[in-house]
């Protein structure tokens, strides 16, 4: 019996591996989306921030194939798109996970969700690697570092990292001197109204992927909106699209057939088992009793 | 006909939960001594029975009322002990060998019910 263990063992333990969504008994992982784990191969990396342009927010479907609302995120918002899949007919949808809460937390797998948004009510937002490619040549190689005097003043207070220079603030973090004076960091760039910005480097300073994080030099701690009071340098030139709809979705699957089914096959196989279940043991009682006779 | 999605992926989540429980309690059902093709197909049959009425309240917990989750799973993997022993025991007075049902049934949900939960620490630490 004991050479049957260990293989039997082995086999078990190897299960996780092998099975990319986990179920077990009663534990059931919820996916992240399950319809990219069903076509990952034909799914492009995007790796970029969207912002939502349809006039009445942009709608996260189930999945391409299946345009159930649901989520509806407000426009004007930012969005990280991980994954783009393109249908049949060449409507490009992308996947975004809402996997953190405001504070930057995972929120607990329960409360993840994924929605699949149509590109057409999306506007690639101007970040780092655009201003980059725009502005390059104006960016200064330099090394910088906050000097004594603002070290001292920035104690106690908290720091705005931007995207890129002109660009909204897309985090506020407590001043922490050794995020400063770790490492040596360049690049400056000077824009139009004499305000210096100093490069940080490629970080994740919010939930999404890695990006070029920019601080105002000459005042770390001022907010976007006293820097942006009288005079604010746009780099982004693109002219935004305006009027944009979602399109007319045609009546998805009816809700209540589907919780007809999700429901409906789980109790009839239960309801098959139980009654091969009392059949088998009936017959056994049977066969017991003619055997006592 | 085309299966809608969403139903598919429900049913897929269904039948790998259905397909490791029978796996793993077939193999502690074997290690607690259990012979005989009868007897492991009454094992399959319980928990056939027993695992979609489950996980398909385990679910409906889990969207409609996600804080309870837990309590509810925890609830319904203990009701599910004696409601096996049960069975197992209504089996072994019709003839079928099972020395010690109930003992079998917490076994064999001990054992799957915390290979969920490491297969849950491995997912996410994967991630």
């Amino acid at each position: 019996m004991k050479k049957w263990i260990l293989p039997a063992a082995v086999m078990i333990l190897l299960i996780p591996l092998c099975v990319r969504s986990a179920y077990a008994d009663l534990i059931s992982i919820p996916l992240a989306d399950q319809f990219y784990e069903s076509h990952a191969e034909d799914c492009v990396y995007e790796d970029r921030y969207y912002t939502v342009v349809a006039e009445d927010g942009a709608i996260g479907a189930e999945s391409p194939e299946n345009l159930r609302e649901v989520m509806r995120i407000q426009p004007g918002t930012e969005i990280y798109i991980s994954y783009v899949y393109e249908t049949k007919k060449g409507l490009r949808y992308g996947l975004y996970e809402e996997l953190f809460d405001e504070s930057g937390e995972y929120l607990p797998e329960s409360e993840q969700k994924s929605g699949w948004f149509l590109m057409d009510t999306l506007f690639e937002s101007y970040g780092g690697e655009r201003f980059a490619e725009e502005y390059g040549s104006e960016i200064r190689e330099e090394f910088w570092a906050l000097s004594q005097e603002q070290m001292e003043n920035l104690k106690g207070k908290s720091v705005w990292y931007y995207a890129y220079p002109g660009g909204d603030g897309i985090r506020e973090a407590k001043f922490q001197e050794k995020t400063f004076t770790g490492r040596e960091h360049s690049g400056l760039y000077t824009d139009p109204y004499q305000n210096t910005w100093a490069f940080m480097g490629t970080m994740r300073v919010r939930a999404g992927k890695k990006e070029a994080v920019w601080i105002l030099l000459d005042d770390p701690a001022k907010t976007p909106e006293e820097l942006y009071q009288k005079n604010r340098f746009q780099p982004d030139t693109r002219t935004w699209p305006k009027g944009i709809q979602n399109p007319v979705i045609p009546s998805a699957v009816s809700e209540w057939k589907i919780a007809a089914l999700c429901v409906g096959i789980p109790l009839a196989v239960s309801v098959v088992g139980m009654g091969l279940f009392f059949l088998y043991v009936s017959r056994k009682n049977r066969k017991k009793k003619s055997s006592r006779k | 006909m085309q299966i809608d999605p969403a139903v598919l992926a429900i049913l897929k989540g269904f039948g790998i939960s259905l397909g490791l429980t029978l796996l793993l309690e077939l193999f502690v059902a074997f290690l607690m001594k259990i012979r005989g093709w009868a007897e492991f197909l009454i094992v399959a049959l319980v928990n056939i029975l027993t695992n979609p009425v489950v996980v398909l309240l385990v679910y409906f917990t889990m969207y409609r009322f996600p804080a309870y989750r837990w309590p509810v799973e925890i609830a319904l993997e203990i009701l599910v002990i004696p409601v096996e022993g049960l069975l197992y025991r209504a089996a072994k007075k019709s003839g079928f060998s099972f020395p010690k049902p109930f003992l079998l049934a917490l076994i064999c949900n001990l054992s799957s019910y915390s290979f969920g939960l490491v297969l849950t620490a491995v997912r996410a630490a994967v991630r």
